[in-house]
């Protein structure tokens, strides 16, 4: 299990892309979850590494496929984002997390880095 | 009793349903601190405190999140101790309260009492207030820019959409690598399709933003300064400025220095909200002068389409702004090889002529056709039709050639048609729209350009020849040059007679491999070469700039000022390189952390303190910058500072160096201005160089605390005197040595940089302060004669 999804016992995660071992996902982070308990709401923790000129960077979150949110992220403060997700037991919800920042990365790690997802959590 | 003291440290464990829960730890059971909540400056509650029952010297806290900050937005939370703080930022679906609360409208926030902790050092800011400060600065941009020190307004959150347009959310994205664009046009983008349609969307379709700004405004309320109006290409957003004040009706008449002033924030709350970053801001009409000027740190392009003053409906006072715009931009872009002789007595200018959507005109092309023998010949045009327009060539061939029918599509608006409209066989048909102009060029057999040939004309490049050609039909123009030296393929006339037989020529000369021909002339000329060239142009506009930064100890003032430089720069093409002149704290270890993280820093450890002038030289030397900024490490700069700073510098070979303004100097860049931190320096900085855009006060001395110099002056001038030692009197030794050289000195007073002054100095005792100043005064009078104080500027505002 990812750290960053181990958080919430709600769900059973059925399908992720987009997400590294180590929490970094990239641009377009997706999930599909199916609920073992009536859900109202996902909470996602998102921190951006301080790295360009800007002040902060626009994420949008789906749930279902309906956009959900549309903010802006400030760079290197762990972020909490709630957003209301709807499901009774045994639904599968779909979670997308799309942001346009991009990592400049160093070195061997030659992956296309967008933030890192510290915790992703259902109740 | 003796009080013994306890250091507590507090730690969000994050949100549980709508709690925000944390602990604190290191408390004493006997005396718990109390712990509350703030946003920015604003105290929001207590949280409730209990003991850890694992851990005596911890207790756990929750705190219930109020309805009001489920709006959708940032709010960047503080849990406070006595003598720690934690911080995470939170943002709430509103739809989550249903139904303890409304979901459409949410609700105004409580009064709330100020946080009863004192503001932070500003000497020191860390690593987190400097975040407080920059978020603080979104929210309060938010609330409206009006509020002053202390005196946070808060209003009623709106929702983002509804404040700013339902295209917001696809305007703030910004592709990788993508530039952002801020189009100050002479027409709305819905207007008739021209150029700057043309140039947008491609740009958009080169991965790029672009948001192209109204030529009308509205009158701004509390629901925010723009608004997203529309996308009508994916890449494209249409933004309307709501001005405060009284907003001009549209751009043509200009604007007053107070209308200046309230675009310039309109414009400041877009950026900020949209994340524009390292704006190019492209200018059409010169009323825009003032407006792109004030854009800090932004690339100012002038797309100069026409010669202004050939316009008989515009103003002289315009053409002198345009004069302005030329000399001041960064980049002059013309449409013509006339107009770009005509603004080489000002400065060079790129040409990149016009081009037409090859593909869009192609399908109006007929190569293989032939006209049959019962069919009337149609002499058509498309464009306007106003006082620069040959009416009487028009007139003269259809009443010479009745069996020729002669088709104007265009608006007739300063121009005299009277004598067309009695002619059996010529047809106004007004303005059509872009989409219906192949299918009427598609039975045109000659398309022509009759204009005469004045000043306005000799400078222009038709849009229409390239559109023509495209659909490989033969054009008769005005002996107009860009015409003249398009290609052989034009027939030229000079006069109604030659018009005539000109378009007899090409009616009898057609053939289908002339047809081919022009369009493949055509396909050279794509609005897609047209934006390439464009954009390398713009690319060439950002030489690599390297900021010197000397560091001693002092490692708050140090992580401060490299944290405003690498975020707050807006430049593409920098290098910050970090002299450590032999720290004897962490300074180096931290230094060396901050390079790993940035590929643009690189840190120069110095075995040894070697004073100012030689730590700095170490720097220059290690330089590969075409421009060098030396900064002190007890500086903070301001949005878009580099660009701003090196402008004097680039557009004048006779300016060897230039400084910016400042809080804290003894001489003319002092200005006086009061901030509590760094979030109000940077509005009260702002608030104070937006009326002195693209100003330069030249001056005998600058202080070194911030000092931009280009490769040449180095090159010319040598690095600083290192008999100085650990410092004074290095800087006005330079200046001389400047001055001496033939160079000029300015103050760039658009630029505004915060200096704490000393901060390395201060460490010295006074007396071995005042023995190291009298020490290199003497060095200094002994190669320059009696240095004479600096004095403050004379001006309003100032000193």
């Amino acid at each position: 299990m990812n750290p960053a999804l181990s958080g919430g016992g709600a769900v059973e995660f059925v399908e992720v892309s987009g997400l590294f071992e180590d929490g970094w996902c990239e641009p377009v982070f997706s999930c599909n979850a199916r609920a073992t308990e009536q859900l109202t709401r996902c909470q996602l923790t998102v921190w951006l590494k301080p790295e360009l000129e800007r002040l902060g960077c626009a994420v949008r979150i789906s749930v279902n496929g309906n956009d959900t949110m549309s903010c802006t992220l400030p760079y290197d403060l762990p972020t909490v984002v709630q957003v209301a997700c709807k499901g009774a037991a045994g639904d599968v919800v779909s979670i997308q997390v799309s942001c346009d920042n991009l990592v400049v990365n160093k070195g061997s790690d030659l992956r296309r880095l967008s933030f890192r997802l510290q915790s992703l959590a259902f109740s | 009793m003796a009080s013994v003291s306890v250091q507590t440290t507090v730690s969000l464990d994050g949100f549980h349903g709508n709690d925000l829960c944390g602990r604190v730890a290191g408390v004493d059971p006997l005396q718990p601190p109390e712990a509350y909540v703030s946003e920015g400056d604003i105290r929001l509650g207590v949280a409730a405190l209990a003991l850890n029952p694992g851990n005596s010297g911890e207790m756990q806290f929750r705190w219930k999140i109020p309805p009001t900050l489920f709006d959708k937005q940032l709010h960047v939370l503080y849990v406070h101790t006595n003598d720690a703080s934690a911080q995470i930022g939170f943002i709430g679906d509103p739809s989550l309260l249903i139904p303890s609360a409304p979901v459409a409208k949410p609700v105004a926030k409580p009064a709330v009492q100020p946080a009863s902790t004192p503001a932070a050092p500003q000497s020191s800011p860390s690593n987190l207030q400097i975040l407080r400060k920059q978020t603080s600065t979104l929210r309060q941009l938010l609330n409206g820019e009006a509020a002053g020190p202390g005196r946070l307004a808060r209003r009623a959150p709106l929702d983002l959409l509804e404040r700013y347009g339902s295209r917001f959310p696809d305007a703030t994205f910004k592709r990788p690598g993508g530039h952002d664009f801020i189009w100050l046009g002479v027409i709305n983008y819905n207007f008739r399709i021209q150029r700057p349609q043309h140039l947008v969307t491609e740009f958009a379709d080169a991965g790029h933003r672009v948001f192209y700004i109204s030529i009308n405004f509205e009158a701004a309320d509390d629901a925010g300064k723009f608004r997203v109006e529309d996308m009508p290409h994916h890449g494209v957003f249409l933004i309307r400025l709501r001005v405060a004040g009284a907003p001009p009706a549209n751009i043509y008449g200009g604007f007053t220095e107070a209308q200046v002033a309230d675009i310039q924030q309109s414009l400041d709350e877009a950026r900020l909200l949209l994340n524009i970053t390292q704006p190019t801001v492209v200018v059409q009409y010169p009323s825009w002068y003032d407006i792109a000027a004030g854009v800090p740190g932004a690339t100012v392009v002038h797309d100069c389409l026409d010669y202004v003053g050939g316009f008989s409906n515009v103003p002289q006072e315009m053409v002198d702004l345009e004069k302005r715009l030329i000399v001041n931009a960064d980049l002059v872009v013309t449409t013509a090889a006339p107009l770009a002789e005509h603004v080489a007595e000002l400065r060079s200018s790129t040409v990149i002529r016009n081009a037409a959507d090859v593909d869009f005109f192609a399908a109006a092309a007929r190569f293989d056709d032939v006209r049959p023998a019962d069919k009337r010949p149609v002499v058509g045009y498309f464009g306007a039709i106003s006082d620069w327009y040959e009416v009487g060539w028009i007139e003269h061939c259809a009443k010479a050639r009745p069996e020729w029918d002669f088709v104007l599509i265009g608006h007739t608006t300063g121009a005299n048609v009277e004598p067309l409209k009695a002619l059996p066989n010529v047809k106004l048909l007004g303005e059509q729209t872009y989409a219906s102009l192949p299918s009427y060029l598609s039975e045109f057999d000659v398309a022509c350009i009759p204009f005469i040939v004045n000043d306005l004309i000799r400078c222009t490049n038709p849009v229409k020849l390239y559109e023509y050609m495209a659909a490989g039909k033969p054009v008769v123009a005005s002996p107009m040059p860009e015409a003249v030296n398009a290609t052989p393929l034009v027939y030229i006339a000079h006069d109604a007679t030659e018009f005539e037989s000109q378009i007899a020529k090409a009616l009898a000369e057609d053939t289908p491999e002339l047809r081919r021909e022009r369009n493949a002339w055509a396909t050279e000329h794509t609005w897609t070469n047209r934006a390439r060239q464009f954009l390398d142009a713009i690319d060439e506009l950002s030489p690599r700039v390297s900021v010197v930064v000397l560091a001693y100890n002092n490692w708050e003032y140090t992580k401060a000022c490299l944290h405003s430089v690498l975020t707050l720069s807006d430049y593409p093409n920098l290098e910050v390189i970090v002299v450590d002149n032999a720290s004897t704290d962490d300074t180096l270890w931290q230094l060396e952390r901050v390079e790993r993280r940035d590929s643009r820093v690189r840190v120069i450890h110095n075995e040894k303190n070697l004073g100012f002038a030689a730590g700095n030289n170490v720097g220059i030397v290690a330089s590969t910058g075409e421009y060098v900024i030396l900064l002190n490490n007890d500086t903070y700069v301001t949005r878009g500072w580099v660009r701003d700073l090196i402008r004097p510098l680039v557009q004048d070979e006779s300016i060897g160096l230039v400084g910016p303004l400042t809080n804290n100097i003894g001489n003319e860049q002092k200005i006086n201005v009061n901030y509590a931190d760094m979030q109000q320096m940077a509005v009260v900085g702002r608030r104070f160089v937006r009326r002195y855009v693209r100003r330069r006060f030249f001056t005998a001395n600058l202080a070194f605390f911030c000092v931009a110099m280009s490769r040449k002056t180095i090159d010319r001038v040598g690095v600083l005197d290192e008999a100085y030692g650990r410092g004074f009197f290095e800087d006005d030794d330079y200046c001389q040595r400047v001055r001496a050289a033939g160079l000029r000195i300015a103050i760039a007073d658009d630029v505004f940089v915060h200096h704490h002054l000393s901060a390395s100095f201060n460490a010295l005792g006074s007396e071995e302060k005042r023995a190291q100043m009298e020490r290199n005064k003497a060095i200094y009078e002994a190669k320059w004669g009696e240095w004479k104080p600096h004095v403050y500027r004379d001006a309003p505002g100032f000193g």
